[in-house]
């Protein structure tokens, strides 16, 4: 009976049925796990290739002197810096100790300006009148001139008293400066105008003259700041200019050699003699060389570090001076702020000014450069600037911070909420409740992140807006915002994002808590609240920290809300405002992939700095997920 | 299954010689020749040089301890094992109806169409009654209605569940009571006429009534299969079985007929065993 | 005297005040939401219902629905009322009225007409992408769970894609971009090429194969859709398959099914809700991914339906409009939002899109999410 159990059935190729389907399966699973290497290699392979490529950049960026011009280039940013809160001190210290007369002025400026549009023809006769007056020598000719003046004096008269009539407070004094009083006497002075000689008034005369005087000291401060940067700035343009050339010719240099051969090619095969001859010549014209001669073009910066040394001290100077003679009583606590704000930030730009000077003095053109640097300035690089005229720059710093802070003000928002619900909904809520809250939390899940985003462009955007502006909330750093679109909106808009990732995990945490442990504390007389805060939770504490773990993930991966929320400028926000930092715009790391990569050519050093910042996505979810993981195996309790 | 042994015990019963084997060749359904098995690549053997044989239209019972390999055996006789990845057969021969049931052209398919299994756990499938005793001879291929019609009538009557369920072969099996769904699982196993049926402790998840039904329905299936039943309840050993074979840590103690074993055990660990001084 | 009278009323008055904390922070987080939907349908109902708009009017307002995207045309006419028309209405309304005054013209860009074009897109897309991931996901995760042996190797790989299933999906668009648009994958026969062969070209049969990259295209699209959903799609069908009883295998095989009718008549029945839900759940997150097909398929404007004369692929086993760019509504919204401003006649294209879209996907949702309860409800085993 030695045949039974044997196998039957038919073979193709030498692969029975089941074997066939063995291998479909696991062909798809091959297909898959394929598929999910490629995604590592393709990122990792255009990641890595940028920084040999960005060293390259960098190189030309250096031999080219362009690295000296960002000397003066980077400076001058900081300058301005201090520069334009000086200006934003004194205008508002203006605006607010001289309101009125300010209000005056304007408004006078405005309303002769009106007038005078509106009355051209009308002045013009009156100026030829009284020329005409002036000229007449003849005594009847004088009278008829006089008379004529006159005619046309009080033609003028009612026409500047309808003007004055029709006058709008709204759109002439568009700040709101002047009381009612004001304006009557504003428009009752305004009789007095003489559109020929456009003398001010005495009442608005007066009114400059006084905030003239009182702003003096300021005015002189703020434009000794102003006028330290006029040097540095000349030769900030002059480095620019230079230095860009070289650059541009050395560029042009690499392709030389395949232009020239394309011409060539195309003389070639010109149809005519006359063309032939042209592309020829042309080719002729590129000089093809072994090696750009850098150090014979380097040569135009020469003396150059004198002259960035002499406009530094003067800046320095000068800077001082300006800072020391900033008047210190202000009247609102505003400017008093914004000019401590200058004071802290001068000398801060002194130093900075010194080592940027001294580290200038040490550039040399030749100097190698290593991949370190390469690296090191993808990571930490500052800027991140392209399509530039000057350099392209791909530092990630402004990216991450924003994506960081971002994500970090929608944990800490999301947080309370995710988990006082997952306490709420698992330990204290009834059934009832149970079965309608948790299908609602876990829909916030599926809104799709750029209807969020539209929302948050809309309404959130506007709401924000309003409620900063209320005048009792004006404590609030930040507030009131410049900006709908900033890293508040999209914190808040990405914290609801994250409530349902971190909802759902905790809930299970505290879900998975033995029910042994908070029958012993029942048991020992707690009540259920307490059970819950000081059992429960801190039992589940490794779920907890993991699911905060994973919703930072979504969040910093999250692309569409900050896109179109966070107000996509791209700079380091400025921490010197404290936690009003927030309310400021920024931009993100996959914003910024979103935006640029539709735009990029394959395989240039723009491209593969995208697929960079990509990598740097990749990693961080990764470290996120497998850190998840470990948390909830090593202090996870076996249930 | 623990396969954790500790030396200081395998000493204990390593002096333990083989008990010389009743059976007549001839009429041997199973022979089981000096076999061991490993669940991990045969680093640690959970059944040691077992050899015994199993009579054809008889109930065998295997008895031991927890741990002791019996269900471990009962696997190996379908091949049910190699499911694990890592078990192996890393000594000896099955062989069943003389063929060597690990040879390499044996199909695990066809030896489980012959040699059928019930669970310690029932597990009816979520489908109709019908559906459940169908579902053997409709993965062999019968599609044909009054032949599966037929032949479910004839299993449910053979496990005498025909009477309970006739008027609602269309509902779930799962609105059965356990006993009731156990007995709906040998149905199964039976509907494709097996000549061998395993059974893997099969009341252990049932309550003393309906305990005592699947022991009739063992009684009464012995004419026509040949039944090996892993029980660690030694009264329903001596209930149904005819012969026993007596287990101990992965080692097969004594082997006789269930009269002898439980009345004059010839070896000192089954008497201790079965009068409760351990295990 | 009761003994077990409550002793401290402080303590009771904390526990209080604790759960009105917890609940409050609940329900904050359900009114923001439900505040969400409620404006964007207050706003978008009425674009797409007239009848409930304060004008009122009809019941669907059907243009909005079967028309392409067009140009939107602003203008005053001779009353001096403010009309806006789409491009082509426009067009018709001056050849209608020659003599028409048309003042204070002004054109927004996609915003008149209707979202036929992105619905059909979106469509598409995830059709694209639930067919690819649905086939390729299920038989992964069978074989994973199954067939393969149970060692590191298959551990390490679920945990690759559980990690995976992390990963922002603009990454998966970066990937798509890089791999399915740029890269070339698609083999042609292609003869006559003369001298000019791209780096990769097999002769045979006196002609030869090449490669040809897809572009920007509704195939590369979906696909990146697909692997953007398919770690999710593993991991879902896994887990309902090792939801079903291993007793159920165990009796299958015992009675003598090989391992495909043990898998097809014992394991998958019975994994089929899960892997319903992870579907259903699949499509959720892919019709509202908006970062993944900004640069792999999507193009904001299109005046044709995908089907309508598609630009020729050269590829001739494939149908062109696979490798034509769409229309998608997430991409739509994007453009609409982000690129045109916002005035009283470019406000319908906004609020109606997102009402429609947000519709769209929340019924989706909605299902996956009855799907699971129900089925954790009655499958018991």
């Amino acid at each position: 009976m030695a045949t039974h159990f044997k196998r039957k059935g038919k073979r193709l190729l030498g692969v029975g049925r089941q074997d066939a389907i063995r291998y479909f399966f696991g062909g798809n699973a091959m297909v898959s796990i394929l598929v999910l290497g490629a995604i590592c290699g393709f990122l990792l392979r255009e990641a890595v290739l940028f920084f040999p490529q960005h060293q390259r950049d960098l190189e030309v960026f250096r031999l080219t002197g362009q690295e000296y011009a960002n000397f003066a280039i980077t400076e001058m940013d900081e300058y301005t810096e201090v520069k334009s809160l000086a200006n934003q001190a004194f205008y508002q210290e203006m605006n607010e100790a001289y309101g009125i007369q300010r209000g005056l002025v304007d408004s006078f400026g405005a309303l002769s300006g009106n007038i005078y549009d509106a009355g051209e023809d009308l002045i013009e006769e009156l100026e030829d009148a009284r020329d005409e007056v002036e000229d007449a020598e003849a005594e009847g000719e004088k009278t008829l001139a006089q008379a004529e003046l006159d005619a046309i004096q009080a033609k003028w008269d009612i026409f500047l008293r309808a003007e004055l009539e029709k006058a709008d407070r709204k759109t002439i004094d568009s700040f709101g400066r002047l009381g009612e009083a004001e304006w009557q006497q504003l428009l009752k002075a305004m009789v007095e105008w003489d559109p020929v000689e456009d003398e001010p008034p005495a009442l608005v005369a007066a009114a400059k003259a006084e905030s003239d005087e009182g702003m003096a000291t300021f005015d002189t401060a703020r434009t000794t700041i102003a006028a330290a940067g006029s040097e540095l700035a000349r030769l900030r343009g002059e480095l620019i200019k230079v230095t860009t050339a070289i650059k541009d010719e050395a560029v042009a240099d690499k392709s030389a050699a395949s232009r020239k051969k394309a011409y060539l090619d195309g003389s070639l095969v010109a149809e005519t003699e006359e063309e032939r001859v042209e592309l020829r010549r042309k080719s002729d014209e590129i000089t093809v060389r072994e090696e750009f001669p850098y150090a014979e073009r380097i040569k135009v910066l020469e003396g150059s570090r004198e002259k960035h040394k002499t406009a530094v001290e003067a800046m320095k100077v000068d800077l001082k001076a300006g800072v020391a003679a900033l008047p210190t009583e202000f009247s609102s606590p505003e400017v008093t702020e914004l000019v401590s704000r200058i004071r802290d930030k001068a000398p801060v730009l002194t130093v900075y000014l010194g080592e940027s000077l001294m580290e200038s003095a040490d550039w040399r053109y030749d100097e190698p450069l290593s991949w370190v640097y390469s690296v090191s300035s993808f990571f930490f690089g500052k800027d991140w600037v392209t399509n530039s005229s000057f350099h392209d720059f791909y530092g990630l710093l402004p990216l991450f911070t924003g994506s960081l802070l971002i994500s970090v003000i929608a944990l800490l928002v999301a947080i309370p909420f995710s988990l006082g619900a997952a306490i709420y909904v698992n330990r204290l809520a009834g059934p009832a409740e149970q079965t309608f809250i948790k299908p609602v939390i876990e829909l916030i899940g599926a809104i799709p992140s750029v209807v969020l985003g539209f929302f948050g462009i809309i309404v959130l955007g506007e709401a924000l807006r309003e409620v900063s502006q209320v005048p009792w909330l004006s404590w609030v750093p930040g507030f009131p915002m410049q900006e709908r679109l900033n890293i508040l909106n999209a914190g808040l808009l990405l914290a609801l994002m994250a409530v349902p990732t971190i909802f759902t995990l905790c809930e299970d945490a505290i879900n998975n808590v033995p029910a042994s442990f908070s029958e012993a504390s029942l048991a020992l007389g707690g009540s259920k609240f307490q059970t819950v805060m000081k059992v429960v939770v801190p039992t589940a504490i490794s779920g907890i920290l993991a699911a905060i773990l994973l919703g930072f993930g979504r969040v910093i991966g999250e692309t569409m809300v900050v896109l179109l929320v966070a107000g996509n400028q791209i700079a380091i926000p400025d921490f010197s405002l404290g936690a009003g930092v927030i309310t400021q715009p920024a931009h993100t790391m996959t914003g910024i992939i979103a935006q640029e990569m539709g735009e990029v050519t394959k395989d240039t050093i723009h491209y593969r700095a995208l697929f960079s910042v990509g990598l740097v996505l990749f990693t961080i979810s990764l470290l996120i997920n497998i850190s998840a993981r470990r948390i909830i195996r090593r202090f996870g309790f076996s249930a | 299954m623990s396969n954790s042994m500790n030396d200081t015990t395998r000493t204990a019963t390593a002096p333990v010689p083989n008990n010389p084997n009743p059976i007549a060749k001839q009429d041997a359904m199973i022979e089981i020749d000096d076999v061991s098995f490993s669940y991990d690549h045969g680093q640690t053997n959970v059944l040691r040089n077992i050899s015994f044989d199993i009579p054809a239209g008889k109930v065998t019972a295997l008895i031991g301890p927890s741990g002791c390999g019996k269900s471990t055996l009962l696997r190996c006789l379908n091949r049910m094992n190699d499911l694990v990845d890592t078990s192996k057969v890393t000594n000896g021969q099955i062989r069943i109806m003389g063929q060597d049931i690990n040879a390499s052209d044996v199909d695990p398919i066809e030896l489980r169409k012959q040699v059928g299994m019930v669970f310690q756990k029932y597990n009816p499938f979520p489908k109709s009654i019908y559906d459940n005793v169908a579902y053997g001879l409709r993965i062999q291929g019968i599609k044909n209605k009054p032949k599966l019609d037929e032949a479910v009538e004839r299993s449910l009557r053979r496990a005498a569940l025909w009477g309970e369920v006739k008027d609602r072969l269309g509902s779930s099996a799962l609105g059965l009571s356990g006993g009731q769904q156990q007995r709906l699982c040998i149905a199964r196993t039976i509907a494709v006429s097996p000549r061998i049926v395993l059974m893997d402790e099969p009341c252990s998840a049932l309550d003393p009534i309906a305990t005592a039904r699947i022991e009739e329905l063992i009684a009464e299936l012995r004419e026509e299969f040949t039944i090996v039943i892993v029980t660690h309840n030694m009264q329903q050993a001596t209930r149904v079985s005819d012969r026993t074979a007596f287990f101990y840590i992965g080692e097969l103690i004594e082997y006789d007929s269930t009269a002898k074993i439980f009345s004059n055990p010839s070896v000192k660990q089954t008497e201790e065993y079965i009068t409760g001084r351990f295990g | 005297m009761n003994p077990f009278q409550s002793s401290s009323n402080a303590r009771k008055s904390k526990d209080a005040f604790g759960s009105i904390v917890l609940a409050a922070l609940t329900y904050i987080i359900l009114g923001c939401t439900l505040f969400i939907f409620y404006d964007i349908a207050k706003k978008g109902l009425p674009v797409l219902m007239p009848v409930f708009s304060e004008k009122g009017g009809e019941v669907l307002n059907t243009d909005f629905l079967t028309r392409m995207p067009e140009t939107l045309v602003e203008f005053t006419d001779a009353e001096g009322v403010k009309q806006s028309l789409p491009s082509s209405d426009f067009i018709e309304y001056t050849k209608a009225n020659p003599d028409a005054v048309v003042e204070n013209k002004k054109t927004n860009a996609y915003s008149g007409g209707g979202i036929k074009g992105p619905l059909v897109g979106t469509a598409l897309l995830v059709l694209v992408c639930m067919v690819v991931a649905l086939v390729i996901g299920i038989a992964a995760a069978v074989y994973l769970n199954e067939y393969a042996k149970q060692g590191r190797f298959v551990g390490m790989i679920r945990l690759a894609i559980m990690n995976l299933a992390g990963v922002p999906s603009i990454v998966f668009g970066l990937f798509g971009f890089a791999f399915f648009c740029l890269f070339p994958l698609i083999p042609v026969f292609e003869t006559g090429l003369g001298t000019d062969l791209p780096k990769v070209a097999i002769p045979m049969f006196g002609g030869h194969l090449i490669f040809k990259s897809l572009g920007n295209s509704l195939l590369a699209g979906g696909l990146t859709l697909a692997v953007m959903v398919l770690p999710v799609i593993i991991a879902a069908c896994e887990e309902s398959l090792k939801a079903v009883p291993k007793g159920f295998r165990e009796a299958s095989l015992a009675l003598g099914a090989t391992k495909w009718q043990c898998i097809r008549t014992a394991v998958l029945p019975y994994a089929t809700p899960g892997i319903l839900t992870a579907s259903v759940l699949g499509v959720t997150r892919v019709a509202g991914e908006t970062a993944p097909i900004m640069f792999t398929a999507a193009v904001a404007l299109k005046g044709k339906l995908p089907w309508d004369s598609p630009s020729d692929n050269g590829i001739f086993w494939m149908p062109d409009f696979l490798t034509d760019s769409v229309q998608a509504m997430p991409y739509h919204i994007y453009t609409v939002a982000a690129r045109i401003p916002r005035t009283d006649a470019t406000a319908a294209m906004q609020d109606g899109s997102v009402f429609v879209f947000l519709l769209m996907v929340m019924a989706f949702a909605s299902v996956s999410i009855y799907l699971r309860i129900h089925f954790r409800k009655k499958l018991k085993w």
